[in-house]
């Protein structure tokens, strides 16, 4: 994971190649307590896995980011990563481009 | 299996003999005997010679779906050939278990078959039941599944885990992997690979009381053309399949890591016994078309 500030208070964060609950997810924890954030990206160009727990984490991190009057977009999701969002329900509660 | 079982085996496939598989009065394959046992044996058999299926070889590529499509669960007449090739012996009837690709040069196939009057007391037959003791289906399709498995004689993989949540990379890989292998397509083994995912991160959280204390075992239980995955924790919390079910429709919009299980998998069950364990089973069976 790594998180590039493309503006100010514009993030964009280059998903791994797996987004899971193995995954160290403390910088980000950090950008979005601390920072003034206006938006969030998530960019899974990389990206070949994702599970449940981070579904629930984004799903999360979308609220906080909602409650403070800022935005959560994903992109470049492939055809798996895709698959999985769609079957927990994703594509009602998150901003996804397809 | 035991060393002497080793040094049998050893001894059973060094009496290689000529084998003729007969699949009707038109159709036959000859071949060579690999190991045998009461229950069944392997063979190596000709594919070119026989002029098998044209489709089924391209450019000297074998088309092993095409050919296990052709030969698994088929029953032959086998026979010994003598150097006449001659049948001569009993003939016996055998279903194909297992279709592979030959490793013995000028052999094409391997066939791993089980004779139709055997009993099923092989070691494979026993290391499933015992797998399987503690699966339970109430629907009548996943009844019919596991019963068709055990009569495959599949391969049973049974690994214990401390309960560690780091592990659970190895064990979703192992099982992408394994279900490549099987020859399941790349987004089935990509499901089969999330979903044990989902099953172990929850035997991790919810059934492990004594963390890596506590054992979580994994078994994959595969044939030619389902792949069974089973899950076992200690953790023995009190959920029924009609809970999880209920919680998942009742947060349509944000689903557990189950709802993966339920769509993507063609049957899953859960056990409990109460404080004690959990068990979680589910399966996928390679598309037909």
């Amino acid at each position: 994971m790594k998180i590039i500030e493309v503006s100010t208070g514009e993030y964009l964060v280059n998903i791994g190649v797996e987004f899971d609950s193995t995954e160290n997810w403390s910088a980000l924890d950090y950008l979005i307590e601390e920072e003034q954030i206006k938006s969030l990206t998530f960019d899974f160009e990389n990206t070949m896995y994702v599970n449940s727990s981070a579904f629930g984490y984004t799903v999360n991190i979308s609220q906080v980011l909602a409650s403070k009057g800022a935005t959560l977009k994903l992109i470049n999701l492939c055809q798996k990563v895709s698959m999985v969002f769609k079957c927990l329900g994703g594509y009602e509660l998150l901003n996804i481009e397809d | 299996m035991t060393a002497k079982d080793f040094i049998n085996r050893e001894e059973r496939s060094k009496r290689s003999s000529p084998v003729c598989f007969v699949a009707d009065a038109n159709t036959s394959y000859n071949g060579m005997m690999w190991d045998q046992s009461a229950n069944g044996f392997s063979a190596f058999i000709k594919i070119f010679t026989h002029n098998v299926e044209k489709a089924s070889i391209f450019n000297d590529f074998l088309d092993l779906d095409a050919l296990t499509k052709k030969f698994l669960g088929k029953k032959f007449t086998i026979s010994y050939l003598d150097n006449n090739n001659q049948c001569f012996g009993k003939l016996r009837e055998c279903t194909v278990v297992r279709c592979e690709r030959s490793w013995e040069r000028d052999y094409e196939l391997f066939l791993g078959c089980k004779y139709t009057d055997s009993l099923t007391t092989s070691e494979v037959s026993t290391s499933f039941e015992k797998e399987m003791a503690d699966v339970s289906f109430d629907d009548e399709k996943d009844k019919q599944l596991l019963k068709t498995l055990q009569e495959s004689d599949p391969d049973v993989i049974a690994l214990t885990f401390p309960a560690r949540h780091f592990y659970v990379k190895y064990i979703r890989d192992m099982a992408e992997e394994l279900a490549t292998l099987a020859g399941f397509d790349s987004l089935s083994a990509f499901q089969i690979k999330l979903a044990t995912d989902e099953v172990y991160t929850n035997a991790f959280k919810h059934g492990s009381p004594r963390y890596c204390q506590s054992r979580i075992r994994v078994s994959f239980i595969v044939d030619g053309s389902t792949f069974f995955v089973r899950i076992k924790d200690e953790g023995g919390c009190n959920i029924s399949r009609k809970d999880i079910m209920r919680n998942i429709e009742k947060n349509p919009g944000q689903k557990s890591g189950m709802a993966i299980v339920d769509s993507f998998m063609d049957g899953w069950a859960i056990e409990t016994l109460k404080a004690k364990s959990t068990v979680v089973s589910f399966y996928k069976c390679k598309d037909q078309d």
